[in-house]
């Protein structure tokens, strides 16, 4: 067997292989190929073990290893992250031919105390490279017969320079690199591999052959590669540190060339949300978002469109248990019945889907501060592995397998620990720990071509015509400070080990950068942008060493990109690139009118009013057709209610509760009685205002709120006060007006009516004007709605936190009345003769968009309300109406 | 302290060039690695380092320059926090340095400081209505008072200043004293106070006539309101005491009883400066606010010690920490031994104190810096306590260390400069013999036009922006009449990308910008808006269709980008229609290809969802349709930015990402457009933002500028002479909180707090940091230095002057060419500019555009492993019986039994000694936990394989775990094969099964694995042209061997 090894040529390479057809029993390989042929052949394999077990198994030995060890401070506040790191520093110390022994250090005495305490640790690389060079010597079974060296032999790290050693020592041939094949002489990229020899400097000609693209965007940098690529023959290996070609990738197939298939590693894919997420709603205080957003996930847990259910009830009442939430369980109980008729045992089969489900929303089980039991660990792990492999159907598909092995390794970790109580913080770690590698894309592969993509310098080991390296910019490698002092250093030297020195680090690296040039035969491009996802980009440390060799370069070896954007034939590279000149168009325009041919009489007709709507209507016109006519509106994105509209809809639903029908309670105990009710329904209703970061409004609003209680009853009984109903719906009409709303509450005194409606806000002068304005149009229709007998009804709204009341004169709710221009029944008439003319202009065809200049031109005369004076504050529409839009 | 020398560089005189120089000369006699280098952003860093290495690559010293990667350079905060990590265990914290993204800040803060909040948030709430913290909002869209803010700016303070919880807590007593002693003192009866202004109040009621003046109608709102209050029991906000003391009305109109009773009501409420409970309020306020920021302190810290969570300010606090304990400081001295800081006059008292430790614990230190160019007062740095460090540095090295010469500007801007600044600088301790330039490098020769410039900007805000862009629009048309001079000395005509605007404050950049985009100016320009450009907006629209198909509003607004008429309503007849939706796709080219991204979204992250949108052919060809491709791009990039930045905040928070998650994250965020790095753009920006760059034409907008003294918020103040060698020494923090909302302007708090002595304190650091500022602002320019200054004398020119003399700087008089500063006259070109209405309206630049194909075919896989291949066409052709079956019935995971008897045949040989091939089972078998199967057996299963192949090929060479990879058409096979003979005729091929079913099911299971053999066979044929027919499924638990052959080679 003959190999050619290198340091970078695990996973993706180029050459593939070192024949042209193809290698049998031969290969290039890198440190884990290397040592995993060895292992086969000498019988030492061994199941592979996830990084997070190790951590979890060497944490369990540094707790054995007992107190008073340098890492004990570190240790109590985060033991996992000390663990990982200091396991980061054995497995470092083993490269360094460490054996676990004492030396003389006290730091690295202690480490030596925690390997030999507990459990044994499954293996690193390292202990595996250690491992093999101990094994090649005097175990049977090798049939290497040559080794041809990539890179430099001195130049290896420790670990790896002594496994070499014991190949040769077992008679394994080992070769130096051979030399690569350089450009044509006098060529600008010979001459920068000449000067990166050690040879003399020559300036650059710009013969194409050498070109830096510099691009202001990496969205532009993957055109002009694209474009490059595009114009001649499509056969370049792209060297993309980053290890993704997501970008590129689109825009070679915009241009019909095969993708590069290097997908980045994230934790964000989609599936596997839902392992944090499963975790995530089993600590107390309950977290309302992340039940909400399992629920919407492209594939939820359970059904998708039980999910949907759960979700809206969520996102509108955020809790569990409360009415609502009971409500809609119900529902999908009543709907799994109906699916499920045709079923042996529609009752038994319904309870065990509805069981499976509730282990989902069974929330809140678990107090952060103690932490959690590891059954419970198991139990959820096993869940959402259940459901990966459940949606999986054996489709193999790597990304849901991906999900579900994290969640094993979640389970083995936290096995290992030996602990039975998980603190929250820990667990939290290991989460991120098992998702941290991530999972890359499995639809994103490589596509049969000329092209080839490689992820590190030293997978491109031998020379390649053509090479690109994208995304050439810094930082590179970092090469880390010496971590052990010069005692330390010193023991370690006597009992044998060596660690590699941040001097020798850095020469490695800068070697390999240099050799990705020596390595491209005919063109080298290096591809720069200043920005890539945003952020403004460093030089590379390549581009350091190129610094002074393209020092007055001719044109030609700098290329800046977006010329392609601008002219119509560009040379780059020995390539020309030819992109057609279009004639522009605007994007679209805002237009204060808009017309429309269909008849829309039908529509019109069928509609009944809401004080929303109409108060959109008497906004904006164009507002009130889109989005309430035409269903023109944002989507039901998991959005949470604010602060401020969750305490308004505890307040409401307190109110309802403490009121009904009748005569009011006894003023004295509401205040109590509220606040039980706010306890109590805060989690069923308003979960998320008990998280951390909304301890100030919580604090204020537990107080405010039953006062605000206290002051609403102690009205009614200051007025003689009955209630009628809290959130009443009604339907009504006024005229021609169809209406419908829900009242929040109506009180009356004897034969009398009246409509509060409750506001929670942080401003009075807000509803005090529009009372004095007559233009309150919610209190318009609710006075319409109140009575059946076509009589006006007055009301007035109750702010709750200013706990009083804002009504005109002529309501009997106060005593102290706002001075209103008009009546409450004017301001009804008004508001009904707008509507009037609103319509009417809509049933020919006609809207008016109000925040566009000119609109007033065809606006109705006479209105009764003003045109606002910023109609698109609030409007979601503004896309649309391309309201704001920012000038280039 | 070891050797400590000051730099002091003067704008553009060179300073990266001379540590450059240093650190070259430094390599040949240290450890490259020993070497710290850090300055302010990552972009000078980036500088740095990269000259550096350059230098030393061009010197031919590769070794040095390659181990100088190893070297410490960086911002401060980067070298701060590579010092923590390395030392974290040493300090006792977790040793995972995340650090937390400025837009987590808040965020965490507020959940680690939960309970502390929580335990004040009764008084303070309370205290805080009484404050008016809770009135409405004047409608300018800034955000209102919250003492949870104070809070944390207190928390924040006190770090940057090296104060623990103890320290907030003194602060709050020094905060007590130092508010109390402003005057004037409290009246000894309050109620006496109440009293009166309820019964004013009551008078103005009853006396207030039926029709109100306009004047009295405000007022009287505010009257009406604080009656009731009163009425119900409530005490008043001190703003509406503030706002009632100004009531006022129209005596004529409004009658003289109401007017009397108005005046009397003015009269009561003015007496709320003296109040006793006001002072009470007060000081109540200030030891809530520090007692809950002291525990709010101590509770963050923990937080974030436990979580591994890192702020910039920790990073440098805790380097100090290392840095201040001898056995730390010690290891410390090991590595470092050399340290350069840039940029040193913009350190903060806590950076400070980091570059004195180190410059004790190092071989030699150099301070660069400017203290002319110290502009970031108002985020922590301590001028005086910089300018008093490099004073004292300075004054430690042999000879003033001055590099004075500019590179950059024309004599005319640098003689400009020197009469500018020289007297203001001297009285601020900045003598002309280290801070004048002393003279430039740059030739007059080839410029036939001055170097200044005074263009008058006449009419309203906006039309003065108006009239400067046409006034650019007019010198660009003229170029060739303004020659800029480039790098390697050629002289050209002006053109775009030449120019700066300079502004004092955002607004003022968002509406130059604007002003110049009118014109028909592409500006490179960081701005707010990025969400509301067609182009991102299109991307967005997009997004929020593939993320919820029932957004209908989103897919309107992709049937009107589509269209070519921009006034197109296409889109509206489609929505009016019966099925809109389908009516509305039909409109939008991408729909399909969304629909089909909406089900990828499992598989792709939502940066990945960002970027796949964008990329789609139709949407990009649409956006360069719209011309200014360029401009377009740099949105779309911070789009992409921002997706990527909400995926790593999500790390830190422990939120998922997902597509609606990134979508309600930008709905909230309002990021901003990046600078157009587009060479052709005028660039427009701050003063501040301008530091460290140069244009050829710099103008200067925003000159009416005054300087502005913050007192009543939370500031750090020092007792005492400060000590720089000591910068954390005697410090606290001030905080006098402000009672009186957007009302109390003129209030006697007010007065008083200016006339003390740190209101006097304050305002002179305000007019010195403006000074500074306006320095920075004029030494950008290279070649033409403009002051585009309002008609009045510019108001910011004022903090030149000298107290009690005559304005130093005298604007051209009308038909004159002269700036008159100090005695001295400087020749301009004088302009006095108005907005003209018909600017030319602005063209796109044509776009070129790449043919894109819309949907690629998909093509096939590069990478074929053959375990994955499947298909049929085989038969069984021959079965041998190996022996009896194994014993696996204590075996649980298949899988591992599998791994485990594979490892076995690979390795195990009948040729070794007994007992070893036992021993060696064994192992293998409990590396695996595979306790159901003996070695025995296992062994006795390799024995009577290897008995097999040595009969059937006598001299075949087995291999066993062999590795192939070979080209199959136009894809490359890779794999190993479990066991490969190589026999005189060809190659045979063996693949283990440690398949246990029954005997029925062997042929099934073994043609269910055929292909995969059948794919190896083509790679090994492919590879080696060694012929490779015979193809065997070995089972060894089952004891049995199928040989399998394609139906074809039967026939
Ligand atoms: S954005 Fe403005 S103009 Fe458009 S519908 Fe909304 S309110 Fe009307």
């Amino acid at each position: 067997m003959k190999l050619v090894f290198g340091l970078g040529a695990d996973g993706r390479i180029w050459p593939e292989t070192a024949e042209a057809a193809g290698d049998l029993d031969d290969a290039v390989v890198g440190p884990h190929g290397l040592v995993g042929l060895i292992e086969s052949q000498l019988g030492l394999g061994g199941p592979t073990i996830s990084h997070p077990s190790r951590v979890a198994a060497w944490l369990s030995k540094m707790r054995a290893a007992g107190s008073g060890r340098f890492w004990a401070q570190s240790f109590d506040k985060d033991p996992w992250s000390t663990a990982e790191t200091l396991l980061d520093w054995r497995d470092a110390l083993v490269d360094g031919g460490w054996t676990g022994q004492r030396v003389g250090a006290a730091r690295i005495d202690d480490l030596a105390d925690a390997g030999h305490a507990g459990a044994p640790l499954p293996p690193s690389l390292a202990d595996r490279l250690a491992l093999a060079a101990l094994s090649v010597a005097d175990r049977p079974g090798l049939r290497i017969a040559s080794l041809a060296l990539i890179e430099p032999r001195d130049l290896a790290p420790p670990a790896i320079a002594r496994l070499l050693d014991a190949l040769e020592a077992a008679g394994v041939e080992i070769n130096p690199p051979s030399a690569p094949t350089l450009a044509a002489a006098g060529s600008d990229l010979r001459r920068v591999q000449d000067a990166l020899a050690g040879g003399g400097r020559d300036a650059l000609t710009g013969d194409g052959s050498l070109v830096v693209i510099q691009s202001d965007t990496a969205v532009m940098a993957a055109e002009t590669v694209a474009d490059w690529l595009a114009s001649g023959p499509a056969d370049a290996v792209i060297l993309a540190p980053d290890g993704d070609t997501a970008l590129l990738d689109r825009a070679l197939k915009a241009r019909g060339l095969p993708a590069l298939g290097l997908s980045g590693a994230s934790p964000w894919r989609g599936a596997l949300q839902v392992l944090p997420l499963a975790f995530a709603t089993a600590w107390r205080p309950f977290d309302a978002r992340a039940l909400l957003d399992l629920m919407t996930l492209p594939r939820p847990p359970i059904s998708r469109w039980a999910a949907r259910r759960l979700a809206r009830t969520l996102a509108e009442h955020p809790g569990t248990g409360g009415a609502a939430w009971l409500e809609t369980w119900a529902g999908l109980e009543a709907r799994l019945l109906e699916l499920n008729a045709a079923e042996e045992d529609p009752e038994g089969k319904t309870d065990q889907t509805l069981a499976q489900w509730r282990a989902w929303t069974q929330v809140g089980l678990h107090d952060r501060a103690v932490g959690m039991p590891l059954d419970a660990v198991r139990e959820i792990a096993g869940r959402v592995a259940a459901w990966a492999i459940r949606i999986d159907a054996a489709g193999q598909d790597p990304l849901l397998l991906g999900v579900a092995s994290a969640a094993g390794a979640l389970v083995d970790a936290a096995t290992r620990l030996e602990s039975p109580v998980i603190p929250a913080l820990l667990l939290e770690r290991m989460i991120g720990q098992v998702l941290a590698d991530g999972v890359s894309n499995p639809a994103h592969i490589a596509e049969a071509g000329a092209l080839r993509a490689v992820r590190v310098p030293g997978a491109l080991w031998r020379s390649a015509p053509r090479v690109i390296w994208w995304g050439f910019a810094g930082p590179g490698e970092r090469v880390a400070p010496e971590r052990w002092d010069r005692a330390e250093r010193v023991a370690l030297a006597t009992a044998g080990v060596t660690v590699e020195t941040s001097a020798a680090a850095s020469a490695r690296v800068g070697a390999g950068y240099a050799r990705v040039v020596m390595n491209a035969a005919e063109q080298m491009l290096l591809v720069r942008p200043a920005l890539a996802g945003g952020e403004p980009t460093t030089a590379h440390p390549l581009a350091h060493q190129l610094r002074p060799l393209l020092q007055g370069a001719a044109d030609g070896v700098f290329f800046r990109a977006e010329r392609l954007l601008a002219e119509p034939v560009a040379d780059l590279a020995r390539r020309s690139i030819s992109r057609t000149p279009v004639a522009t168009v605007d994007p679209p325009a805002g237009a204060p009118r808009w017309t429309v041919a269909a008849d829309l009489s039908a529509v019109l007709d069928s509609r009944v009013e809401s004080a929303t709507s109409l108060d959109r209507l008497f906004n904006c016109q164009m507002g009130w057709f889109a989005q309430d006519v035409l269903g023109l509106r944002r989507g039901r994105h998991a959005q949470l209610p604010e602060t401020s509209q969750l305490f308004g809809a505890l307040a409401h639903e307190i109110a309802r509760r403490l009121l009904p029908a009748g005569p009011p309670p006894p003023w004295a105990e509401v205040r109590a009685s509220a606040l039980a009710l706010f306890d109590e329904l805060l989690p069923a209703m308003a979960a998320p205002l008990a998280r951390p970061e909304h301890a100030g409004e919580l604090a204020a609003a537990r107080e405010q709120v039953p006062a605000a209680m206290e002051a609403l009853v102690r009205l009614l009984h200051e007025r003689g006060l009955e209630v009628v109903g809290a959130e009443l719906s009604r339907e009504g009409r006024f005229g021609d007006l169809p209406l419908t709303g829900r009242i929040d509450l109506m009180v009356r005194r004897g034969a009398e009516v009246a409509v509060l409606d409750l506001k929670w806000t942080r401003s009075d002068r807000r509803y005090v004007s529009m009372v004095a304005d007559g233009v309150a149009v919610q209190l318009a229709v609710y006075h319409a709605l109140a009575r059946t007998d076509g009589v006006v009804a007055p009301g007035g709204y109750f702010l709750l936190r200013q706990r009083r009341v804002v009504a005109s004169a002529g309501s009997f709710l106060t005593g102290d009345p706002v001075e209103a221009v008009r009546p409450d029944d004017d301001t009804l008439r008004i508001v009904s003769q707008d509507w009037a003319a609103w319509t009417a202009l809509a049933r020919n065809g006609v809207l008016v968009a109000a925040g566009l200049q000119g609109s007033a031109t065809d606006r109705p005369d006479d209105l009764g309300f003003a045109a606002p004076a910023e109609p698109c504050r609030y409007c979601d529409l503004t896309g649309l109406c391309r309201i704001n839009v920012e000038a280039l | 302290m070891a050797r400590l020398t000051a730099v002091t560089a003067s704008a553009g005189a060179g300073k990266t060039t001379r540590i450059v120089g240093d650190i070259a000369a430094e390599v040949a006699i240290r450890p490259p690695e020993e070497i710290v280098a850090t300055t302010f952003t990552i972009k000078a860093a980036d500088e740095l380092v990269e000259r550096a290495r350059a230098r030393l690559f061009g010197d031919g010293r590769t070794d040095a320059a390659a181990r100088l990667l190893g070297a410490r350079f960086g911002t401060v905060n980067a070298v701060c926090g590579q010092i923590v990590s390395e030392f974290a265990l040493d300090l006792g914290r977790s040793p995972s340095t995340a650090v937390i993204g400025a837009e987590n800040e808040s965020l965490i803060f507020s959940m680690a400081a939960d309970r502390a909040i929580a335990a004040h948030a009764a008084v303070l709430n309370d205290l805080a209505d009484r404050f008016g913290y809770n009135d409405p909002r004047p409608p300018t869209g800034a955000e209102g008072p919250d003492w949870r803010r104070t809070v944390r700016r207190i928390v924040d303070l006190a770090r940057a200043n090296g104060l623990d919880a103890d320290g907030v807590r003194v602060s709050a007593d020094r905060s007590i004293a130092s508010c109390r002693s402003l005057p004037p003192a409290a009246a000894s009866d309050g109620d006496a106070l109440d009293t009166a202004l309820s019964d004013a109040l009551s008078a103005v009621m009853a006396a207030r006539p039926s029709g109100l003046s306009a004047k009295a109608q405000r007022p009287m709102e505010v009257v009406r309101a604080a009656h009731q209050r009163l009425a119900r029991g409530e005490s008043l906000s001190w703003p509406t005491w503030a706002r009632l003391a100004k009531a006022e009305c129209a005596p004529t109109k409004d009658g003289p009883a109401f007017a009397s009773a108005m005046t009397a009501l003015a009269a009561a409420a003015g007496r709320h400066a003296d109040h006793p409970r006001l002072r009470g309020d007060i000081e109540t306020f200030i030891r809530a606010t520090f007692d809950c920021a002291a525990e709010a302190l101590t509770a963050y810290q923990d937080w974030k010690a436990q979580r591994g969570l890192l702020d910039f300010t920790d990073q440098e606090a805790l380097a100090l920490e290392v840095l201040r304990d001898p056995a730390m400081a010690a290891r410390l001295r090991e590595r470092i031994s050399r340290v350069f800081v840039d940029e040193f006059q913009d350190s903060s008292p806590l950076q400070l104190a980091v570059f004195t430790a180190l410059a004790g614990l190092v071989e030699e230190s150099t301070w660069v810096g400017d203290p002319k160019q110290a502009i970031y007062g108002f985020r922590g740095a301590d001028t005086d306590l910089t300018q008093a460090a490099f004073a004292g540095a300075a004054s430690q090295g042999e000879a003033a260390d001055v590099l004075a010469t500019s590179w950059r500007s024309r004599q005319g801007i640098i003689d400009l400069s020197n009469a500018l600044f020289t007297p203001a600088f001297d009285r601020m301790g900045l003598p002309a013999a280290n801070h004048a330039f002393a003279g430039t490098n740059r030739s007059e020769t080839g410029f036939d036009r001055a170097a200044l410039g005074w263009w008058t900007l006449t009419g309203k805000v906006d039309e003065q922006a108006q009239a400067l862009a046409a006034q650019v629009v007019a010198c660009l048309d003229d170029g060739g009449e303004w020659l800029v001079e480039d790098r390697s000395g050629e002289h050209h005509p002006l053109s775009i990308g030449d120019i700066a605007v300079l502004c004092r404050t955002n607004t003022d950049v968002a509406r130059y910008a604007r002003a110049l985009s009118q014109a028909g100016l592409p500006v490179a320009v960081e701005r707010g808006g990025l969400a509301r450009t067609p182009h991102v907006e299109l991307v967005l629209a997009a997004c929020r269709w593939v993320a919820d198909a029932s957004d209908r509003l989103a897919l309107a607004e992709l049937a009107r980008f589509f269209s070519d008429d921009p006034e197109s309503d296409a889109w509206l007849g489609a929505a009016t229609e019966a099925d809109a939706e389908s009516a509305l796709s039909d409109l939008v080219p991408v729909a399909e290809a969304l629909a089909v991204l909406r089900t990828d979204t499992l598989a792709l992250t939502p940066a990945e969802l960002v970027d796949a949108v964008t990329a789609l052919p139709e949407v990009m060809a649409r956006i360069e349709r719209w011309g200014d491709t360029a401009i377009r791009f740099d949105d779309l990039e911070a789009l992409r930015g921002f997706a990527r930045t909400y995926e790593t905040e999500c790390v830190s928070s422990g939120a998922p990402a997902t597509l609606p998650g990134l979508i309600l994250a930008l709905d909230g965020a309002d990021p901003k457009r990046p600078p157009s790095l587009a060479a052709d753009a005028v660039q427009v920006m701050t003063y501040h933002g301008a530091k460290g760059l140069e244009w050829p034409m710099t103008v200067l907008v925003g000159l009416g500028w005054e300087p502005k003294a913050r007192l009543f918020e939370p500031a750090a103040e020092v007792d005492g002479e400060m000590d720089w060698r000591d910068p954390l020494a005697n410090r606290w923090i001030r905080f006098w909180p402000w009672p009186y909302d957007s009302a109390g302007g003129g209030s006697a708090l007010e007065a008083a707090a200016a006339g003390s002595a740190f209101g006097q304190a304050a305002w002179r650091r305000a007019v010195q940091e403006d000074t500074r500022l306006l320095y920075v602002g004029v030494t950008r320019a290279r070649d033409y230095l403009i002051f585009a200054a309002p008609p009045k004398r510019p108001a910011w020119l004022a903090v030149l002057d000298a107290a009690d003399a005559p304005p130093h700087v005298t604007p051209p008089a009308v038909e004159d060419n002269l700036i008159g500063v100090g005695d001295a006259t400087f020749l301009a070109d004088v302009r006095v500019l108005a907005a003209d209405e018909s600017a030319a309206p602005r063209y796109p630049q044509a776009p070129h555009v790449t043919a894109r194909v819309a949907a690629a075919p998909p093509a096939s896989p590069l990478f074929v492993k053959p375990s994955g291949a499947s298909g049929g066409g085989w038969r069984v052709a021959e079965r041998v019986d190996l022996g009896p079956r194994l014993g696996i019935d204590g075996v649980t995971d298949m899988a591992a039994l599998g791994e485990a008897l594979h490892a076995i045949l690979a390795y195990d040989d009948p040729t070794r000694d007994g007992a070893r091939r036992l021993a060696d089972a064994d192992a293998i078998l409990r590396r695996w936990s595979v306790a159901g199967l003996s070695a025995t057996d296992a062994v006795e299963a390799s024995t009577r394989l290897r008995a097999w192949l040595a009969e059937r090929w006598p001299d075949g060479a087995i291999l066993s775990e062999s590795p192939i990879r070979a080209r199959v058409g136009d894809q490359i096979v890779q794999g190993r094969i479990d066991l490969l003979v190589r026999h005189a005729s060809g190659v045979a091929l063996v693949d283990h099964k440690s398949f246990p079913g029954a005997f029925d099911r062997w042929d099934e299971h073994a043609l269910g694995h055929a292909p995969q053999l059948g794919l190896y066979a083509d790679a090994v044929t492919a590879a080696s042209s060694d012929a490779c027919d015979a193809l065997f499924i070995h089972m060894p638990v089952v004891g049995a061997i199928l040989r399998l052959e394609r139906d074809s080679e039967a026939t």
